[in-house]
């Protein structure tokens, strides 16, 4: 029963993808109403899987036909709660869809996609090994691809360049790293992982794979390095698509990172601490990042970007701590529910905004909240949510990890081992909080307190309505489990509970109470840290006043410190073209010499040839007007007419004159010619070589010096003749028509002869080999 | 050798039901149709049925002496080729009785395209080496008249072309065939190489450089590099010949016989680790490498396919020559993947070119929503080509992934980076199609294309559509399929 609800789960949204495309050509509506159906039923069978959790008996489900090596799945509690958010936000996102799209293309493409992904993710979710989670990672990744290039406008476009070229790299890199591990334990089911891992965590290339894999998912999570994309990609998708994939996409890429961490370095600490700094890198740049952002669902991209850093935090605080791990492993679950909640409230927040104006960037959209009460509670709900004040959910959450934190710290202390650092990220931990809260309440400010009345009333549509119902029911319904979580705070400790499983989570040894006045206090210092940052920093550097005593929003982030534009392109287009094209000309140079040096042997050879048999000709008659066999050999072995023709004829009075002896200087001078020709050829290939790696360099310092702000080089331009050594041959600049035939002709000798002398080689190998075969 | 030899009949069939088609005179196009199809098809039958039934041993046609005989067999191996042709052949006959309607030259096309069917066969069911090199050269031959159909200037150099690279590769091969026949214990095919320990002992290095010589020799019809030129210039053959012959048959027909002769006639085990398999595995790599990347830089549809091809056809060959039996497998896996997605790729291509008249991809901008049929089947075998699941691509490079795992050595996974990125190339030669015909404005008709674009007429696309679903369906149930190869590569079930 429970394996049929998983299955129903996983495939039936491929299969309704379908139908709603048979749908949609006959109606849009009908198909919007499949599609919420779809979600609907996908959500029912999720709640059943959900509450039905622990009583399956056989916790593993296997397919295995498929792909040869077959599909496994598990189910438990985490993977259940996770199936049944992503079918809520997946319901919620195809309630506003409908109104979000009115009028756009592309509406049939993005639905099936829609579901297609749907059903992927939570594959994944259900995975248990990763074979069958590489599986939907790749299916997921193509079909949101599509999702994210819905607008196909220019930024779409960049967008889908960068989402693409990271998860194909992502993608296969993980692909190595899972066939390293199975080579080297023998599995890559993930329950019997855990047991063998330990086994294997001496060797370098366990953790080899180990890294390759967490390098693919992180590439999806957004974890920096790899989080390049992710700024640029949020905010280009439409506004359901961005919900979805910061809300839940970015999450399969922390199931990745949590299998990683607890199933193969389980309290490795060199793994914690590496997870734990790139958690923290993540979780400071992203709030950074998003405080200096001036466009909305730019913030909420970086603001997503922080948050998978706080989670990430906690991954490596659930790797670090052991059997002690109890609350970091409930933070960072509860973390991530209220995130995937959170993001889905602001993404479609930010939908609304931009189907009413047209525009998401801060300057454009200031006062638009005003007059509109339901607007102003459910942003603060998930905005102080967010921010982790008290009564709400993400309080819980980031109080958990906090508390975690310091729990790390006191059992160091025991244990006698260094602390200090975690002392300083305890610090960054209550920083970035108070930045979260920050950039928060710029947001609020711009949308519901700047701007005039007007604004709030001139955004109305037609009907005076800026929203349809649907769409204020699921944000509000969205909205309204946010305080609900919050105050209610058992629900959360039971939802807490039920990943215990799969995070191998220690037993809770004491109950957290959440409104201690410790625990307040640190809310409180967040919200204090918060406002200093808005007043001291946001107001008075990122602001500009204008005359007429409203504020703008002017973009101060500096452009040269975009990891993007500053570091990745000029590396891989810059740079590693320039090493590139340099190497491969200094192969293509080598291998251009010795793949043609056997060849210049063949026109020597075919001028012996021709020479001897005339000389045969003139002894018996002094007569050779008939084809010379050279012209034989040559059409066979299809050498081109033209150059034929050309030489017949000097050749043919200097045959007449001179006879063997003129052959035999013919024979030298061919070989002369050539040997001249070629050493011609290497000087110029050579100068080439230095030319290009010096042309890389200089592209590479102009880039990097223009990066910086410098006076900015220009570029050289390259003028290069597309034939040239024929023309300098010639002595001659400019290159003639003449040129470009001799040089085609020429070209056309040596690659037709290739063939005659491979013939000759063959039958030349044939002879040794029979005499070797003899001699023997 | 008691019963009657099956094995003959789907050889023999289709070599004199096209031999004839030039004598009857048809009264129509449909009579000719009908004829052809119904050899193909019961031809196809045929052989079904006799890879069903026939025992797995060898019938002695002729016997020229002691050692030289004219044999057939069916096993393992032949098997999956002679099932992947006679599965493919009818299909492809179908697309092309539509597609040859304006290529002209009806008779003399079908009549060979026919024979071709027989002699692909001859080499799956050879028995002995004699016999794949007689079948092997005759195909060279039969198939010359079907790339220079169109018998203009162009097609004449292809042919050229095409004729001097084989007969080269033959020398080759003949030297190898010289020293089965000196050293070995006999010419039949026998799993794990025909050579006694007494003469590997004593001829250890030149049977190994034989080998080299050999897998080059083979490798000319597989195209590897450097003896790669003449697939993309062949391509100006009609799509059907490029589709089946360039993609399928020939090319395919190289890469059976090199894994005839690797791990049935020399044995994998006594090359494994040899200079010899270094340097076979370096030339392999370069050609993933450079026909990948010469794809990317050309504009021409059908000969970015054919580049493809060529990159395509090495991994197959990665496989080979990884020298163990899940290096053989993944090859043999990748072959069958690759037969399907390739032709569907093509036959794509064929469409385009058939109903639009366009050959270069910059001017299928918006064709995508126009022929969405078409496209979307191109989509598909794209995405099977870039290995994401759940198509035959997927699975055929998985196997690799997992063989190079395996195998262990540090080139195999230094090759396993280069498959990386090949792959990242080949995504961006076949995305960009399916950006383009997707994503971008449509084209307005310059000189002489003036044609509305739709999908074309059912004779065509509804191949086309069964070979997009064994695309997916190969991926997804690929398990009986593997379970197959496991006993043919001699891993047990």
């Amino acid at each position: 029963m429970n394996e049929g609800a998983m299955l129903f789960i996983v495939f039936f949204p491929f299969l309704a993808a379908m139908i709603s495309h048979l749908i949609n050509r006959r109606t849009e509506t009908g198909r919007d109403y499949f599609v919420m159906t779809v979600s609907v039923m996908v959500f029912v069978a999720a709640v059943f899987l959900f509450a039905q959790q622990g009583l399956t008996a056989v916790p593993y489900y296997v397919i295995p036909q498929i792909c040869g090596e077959g599909l496994t799945f598990k189910i438990d509690g985490f993977r259940s709660l996770y199936a049944l958010l992503s079918a809520f936000t997946w319901l919620m996102t195809s309630l506003l869809s409908r109104e979000y799209f009115q009028g756009a293309n592309n509406q049939g493409r993005y639905h099936f996609f829609n579901l297609w992904t749907l059903g992927a993710t939570l594959g994944i979710f259900f995975s248990a090994d990763f074979f069958t989670t590489y599986f939907f990672f790749e299916i997921m990744t193509f079909t949101s691809f599509v999702m994210v290039i819905n607008n196909e406008d220019v930024a779409a476009q960049e967008a889908g360049r960068l989402y693409l070229g990271g998860a194909i790299i992502g993608g296969l890199v993980m692909l190595m790293g899972i066939n390293l591990l199975n080579e080297i334990t023998g599995t890559i089911q993930f329950d019997q992982l855990v047991t063998v891992a330990p086994q294997f965590v001496n060797q370098p290339a366990f953790w080899v794979a180990g890294g390759a894999i967490f390098f693919g998912f992180a590439v999806k999570a957004g974890i920096f390095p790899m989080h390049f994309w992710l700024p640029v990609v949020y905010p280009a998708a439409p506004a359901p698509a961005s919900a979805i994939l910061s809300g839940i996409l970015s999450k399969t890429g922390i199931f990745g990172a949590l299998i990683v961490s607890l199933y193969l370095f389980p309290q490795q600490d060199a793994w914690g601490m590496l997870v734990l700094v790139l958690g923290c890198i993540t979780m400071f740049l992203g709030a950074l990042l998003a405080v200096f952002a001036v466009d909305l669902k730019r913030v909420l991209a970086c603001s997503s970007f922080s948050q998978i850093g706080f989670i990430v935090l906690g991954v490596a605080l659930s790797n670090l701590m052991g059997d002690h791990n109890a609350l970091a492993v409930r933070g960072t679950l509860l973390h991530m529910v209220n995130h995937s909640l959170i993001k889905l409230v602001l993404f479609l927040i930010a939908g609304v905004v931009f189907m009413n104006l047209g525009s998401l960037n801060l300057n454009d959209i200031k006062g638009f909240g005003r007059g509109k009460p339901f607007l102003r509670v459910v942003f603060l709900f998930a905005a102080l949510s967010v921010a982790g004040i008290p009564l709400l959910s993400g309080y819980v959450s980031k109080t958990l990890l906090h508390e975690s934190l310091l729990e790390h710290i006191y059992h160091l202390k025991e244990l006698g081992l260094p602390y200090q650092s975690f002392k300083w990220i305890e610090k960054l931990f209550k920083l970035t909080g108070g930045m979260t809260f920050a950039y928060m309440t710029k947001l609020y400010v711009v949308l519901f307190h700047e701007g005039t009345q007007e604004a709030g009333k001139a955004s109305a549509g037609q009907d005076h309505s800026y929203i349809q119902r649907k769409g204020m029911v699921a944000i509000g319904i969205t909205a309204l489990l946010l305080p609900g979580m919050g105050i209610f705070t058992g629900l959360m400790d039971r939802m807490a509970e039920t990943g215990i499983d799969f995070f191998h989570g220690g037993p809770l040894v004491h109950a957290v109470d959440y409104f201690h006045w410790v625990n307040l206090k640190g809310g409180l210092i967040t919200v204090a840290i918060g406002l200093a940052v808005y007043f001291l920093f946001i107001r008075l550097l990122l602001t500009q006043k204008e005359g007429d005593g409203e504020r703008s929003y002017p973009s101060c982030w500096p452009s040269k410190l975009d990891l993007n534009r500053g570091l990745f392109q000029p590396l891989v287009l810059g740079f590693l073209p320039a090493v590139g094209t340099w190497i491969a000309r200094g192969f293509y140079l080598t291998g251009d010499v010795l793949f043609n040096i056997p060849f210049m042997a063949v026109p020597m050879a075919a001028r012996a040839a021709e020479g001897m048999y005339h000389l045969g000709e003139i002894g018996m008659q002094g007569d050779i007007d008939h084809a010379p066999i050279g012209t034989v050999v040559e059409d066979v072995f299809m050498l081109d007419e033209a150059t034929v023709k050309e030489k017949t004829g000097p050749l043919e009075w200097g045959w007449k004159m001179a006879g063997f002896f003129f052959n035999i200087g013919e024979f030298l001078l061919t070989g002369i010619q050539y040997l001249l020709y070629w050493v011609l050829r290497i000087a110029t290939k050579a100068y080439y070589l230095v030319e290009d790696g010096a042309y890389g360099f200089i592209k590479l310092f102009a880039i990097l010096i223009e990066r910086l702000g410098g006076p900015g080089i220009q570029h050289p331009e390259r003028h290069r003749p597309p034939i040239p050594d024929f023309a300098r041959r010639n002595g001659r600049k400019q290159v003639s028509d003449e040129d470009k035939q001799e040089q085609r002709q020429t070209w056309q000798v040596i690659s037709n002869s290739i063939s005659y002398s491979l013939l000759l080689f063959g039958i030349g190998l044939l002879a040794t080999m029979l005499f070797l075969l003899y001699l023997r | 050798m008691t019963s009657f030899p099956m094995m003959i009949l789907p050889i023999i069939i289709p070599v004199i039901g096209g031999a004839l088609i030039p004598f009857v005179r048809f009264q129509t196009r449909r009579n000719r149709q009908i004829y052809v199809l119904a050899v193909v098809v019961i031809n196809a039958l045929i052989t079904f049925f006799a890879i069903r039934t026939v025992p797995d041993q060898a019938y002695t046609l002729v016997r020229f002496s002691q050692r030289l005989s004219l044999g057939f067999r069916i096993d393992g191996l032949g098997m999956v080729f002679g099932g992947l042709v006679a599965l493919l052949w009818p299909l492809a006959t179908i697309y092309a009785f539509e597609y040859m309607k304006h290529e002209g030259r009806e008779t003399k096309f079908f009549s060979f395209y026919t024979i071709t069917f027989g002699i692909t066969l001859g080499i799956a069911f050879s028995a002995n080496f004699l016999t794949l090199y007689l079948f092997y050269e005759l195909l060279t031959l039969i198939t010359l008249p079907l790339v220079i159909h169109a018998m203009d200037e162009k097609a004449f150099y292809a042919g050229k072309r095409y004729l001097t690279y084989m007969i080269a590769g033959a020398t080759l091969i003949f030297i190898g065939f010289i020293f089965v026949l000196n050293y070995g214990e006999t010419l039949d095919f026998v799993m794990g190489g025909v050579f006694s320990p007494e003469t590997i002992a004593e001829h250890t290095e030149v049977l190994r450089n034989v080998f080299l010589l050999t897998f080059v020799g083979f490798g000319v019809k597989a195209a590897l590099f450097p003896f790669h030129g003449w697939l993309p210039i062949a391509s100006v053959a009609p799509t059907t010949v490029t589709a089946l012959l360039h993609a399928v048959a020939v090319v395919k027909a190289g890469v059976f016989a090199i894994m005839r002769v690797t791990y049935y006639s020399f044995g994998a085990t006594f090359l494994q680790g040899t200079w010899q398999q270094k340097v076979l595995m370096a030339l392999v790599l370069i050609t993933i490498l450079y026909g990948s990347g010469k794809a990317y830089t050309i504009s021409h549809f059908k000969r970015r396919l054919a580049y493809s091809t060529v990159s395509q056809l090495s991994y197959i060959l990665f496989g080979v020559v990884l020298m163990t039996p899940l290096g053989f497998k993944a090859a043999l896996m990748y072959l069958v993947a690759h037969a399907f997605m390739k032709i569907v790729l093509f036959y794509c291509a064929g469409c385009v070119i058939h109903t639009t008249g366009r050959s270069q991809i910059e001017l299928l901008g918006g064709l995508g929503p126009k022929m969405p049929l078409t496209f979307g089947c191109f989509t598909v075998a794209a995405l099977a080509l870039m290995g994401i699941p759940p198509t035959s691509g997927f699975t055929g490079k998985y196997q690799l992934f997992v063989a190079v795992a395996d195998s262990g050595s540090i080139l195999a996974w230094f090759g396993l980076m280069i498959i990386v990125l090949s792959v990242l190339l080949t995504a961006g030669y076949i995305f960009s199609i399916i950006k383009i015909a997707f994503l971008d404005p449509y084209v307005e008709c310059g000189e002489g294309i003036c044609v509305e674009p739709e999908d074309p007429k059912k004779m065509m696309i509804v191949p086309v559509l069964i070979l997009t679903a064994a695309v997916l369906f190969i991926g997804i149930g690929a398990r009986p399929l593997l379970l197959f190869l496991n006993q043919v590569v001699g891993l047990g079930v």
